[in-house]
C-alpha cells in the first residue's frame, strides 16, 4: 500500500496538497484537492475561451475597418468599435437589474419625447405649409380680381 | 466517480470522565508504520492473539503518534486475565478497526478499490 501511496504523491504535490497534508492529514483531504483541481481546470478552460472570443471580436474590427479602409472613398463608412467594455461574467444583482431596468425606461421615455417632438414639428410645419399656400392661393385670386 | 461514505473513527473515553480521550483513525502515516513494522492486514485473521493488539496500536498514531504500545495493550486486553475488560471484547470493534485501516486507500481510489471500472462478472451464480 506505501507503494502505491509514494506513486500517487507526486500527483497530489502536483495540484497543491503539501507533503505533511497527504502524508498526515485525513485520508479524504484528496478529494477536495481533486475537486479544486477539477474547478481550476474548468476556470482555465473558461478564461482560454474567453481570452479566444475577445480576440474574435478584436480580428472582426480590425479586419472591417481594414476592409474599409480599402473600399475607397465611395464604400466609405463608419469605422467598427472594440467592445467598449469587458463582457460581463457575473450575473447582475438585484439593484443593478433596477438600475438597468429604470435607465431603459428613461431611455424609452426619451425616445417617445424625441418622436413626438418629431411629429409636432411636422404638423406645425404641414399648417404653415398650408398656410402659405391658401395665402398664395388668395394673392392669386386678388391678382386675378384687380386683373 | 461519487465520494464514497467515510467511516467514522472510533472514540475511546475516559472511563473516570466520560470525555473522549482517544480518536482512532488511520492516516496514510500510520500504515505507512504499520507496513513498516511489517504489519500485514490479512494476519489480522490469521493471528487473533497478536495482530488485533497491534491494529489497535496503529490506530493511535494519527492523532497520538506518542502513546506507547503497552498503553494501547493494557486498553486491548485488560487487567484481567480473561481479557473480560478489555476492548478486545467489543463487538464490531475489529471489523471497524480493519475497515477503517483500509480508508486511506479507498479515499484514493473510491468504491472499487482500484480506480478502475467496475467490471460486472459474466456469470451470475446462486448459492
Amino acid at each position: 500500500m506505501v507503494q502505491v501511496f509514494s506513486k500517487a504523491e507526486s500527483y497530489y504535490l502536483a495540484i497543491g496538497m503539501t507533503h505533511d497534508q497527504f502524508w498526515d492529514d485525513d485520508p479524504w483531504l484528496i478529494w477536495v484537492y481533486r475537486d479544486a483541481h477539477q474547478k481550476r481546470i474548468e476556470m482555465r478552460s473558461q478564461e482560454m475561451w474567453l481570452q479566444g472570443l475577445y480576440n474574435y471580436h478584436a480580428l472582426t474590427t480590425a479586419l472591417a475597418n481594414f476592409g474599409n479602409a480599402l473600399g475607397g472613398k465611395k464604400r466609405k463608412r463608419k469605422q467598427d468599435e472594440y467592445l467598449k467594455e469587458p463582457i460581463r461574467l457575473s450575473p447582475m444583482t438585484e439593484r443593478e437589474k433596477a438600475m438597468k431596468q429604470i435607465e431603459e425606461r428613461e431611455k424609452q421615455i426619451a425616445e417617445w419625447r424625441k418622436m413626438e417632438r418629431q411629429a409636432e414639428f411636422e404638423e406645425k410645419q404641414k399648417a404653415r405649409e398650408e398656410r402659405r399656400k391658401a395665402k398664395q392661393k388668395e394673392n392669386e385670386v386678388t391678382e386675378r380680381a384687380d386683373d | 466517480m461519487s465520494k464514497p461514505e467515510k467511516v467514522k473513527p472510533i472514540l475511546i473515553h475516559d472511563p473516570e470522565t466520560n470525555e473522549v480521550k482517544y480518536t482512532l483513525e488511520f492516516n496514510r502515516r500510520s500504515i505507512a508504520k504499520a507496513e513498516a513494522n511489517k504489519f500485514v492486514l490479512s494476519d489480522v485473521t490469521d493471528y487473533l492473539s497478536t495482530k488485533p493488539a497491534e491494529l489497535f496500536y496503529y490506530a493511535f498514531l494519527m492523532h497520538h503518534p506518542m502513546i506507547q504500545k503497552r498503553v494501547t495493550d493494557r486498553m486491548w486486553f485488560g487487567e484481567k486475565e480473561d481479557y473480560s475488560d478489555g476492548l478486545c471484547k467489543v463487538e464490531g470493534l475489529l471489523a471497524r478497526l480493519i475497515d477503517l485501516y483500509s480508508e486511506p486507500i479507498r479515499a484514493m481510489y473510491g468504491e472499487d478499490g482500484e480506480g478502475e471500472e467496475k467490471n460486472e462478472p459474466m456469470y451470475t451464480v446462486t448459492l
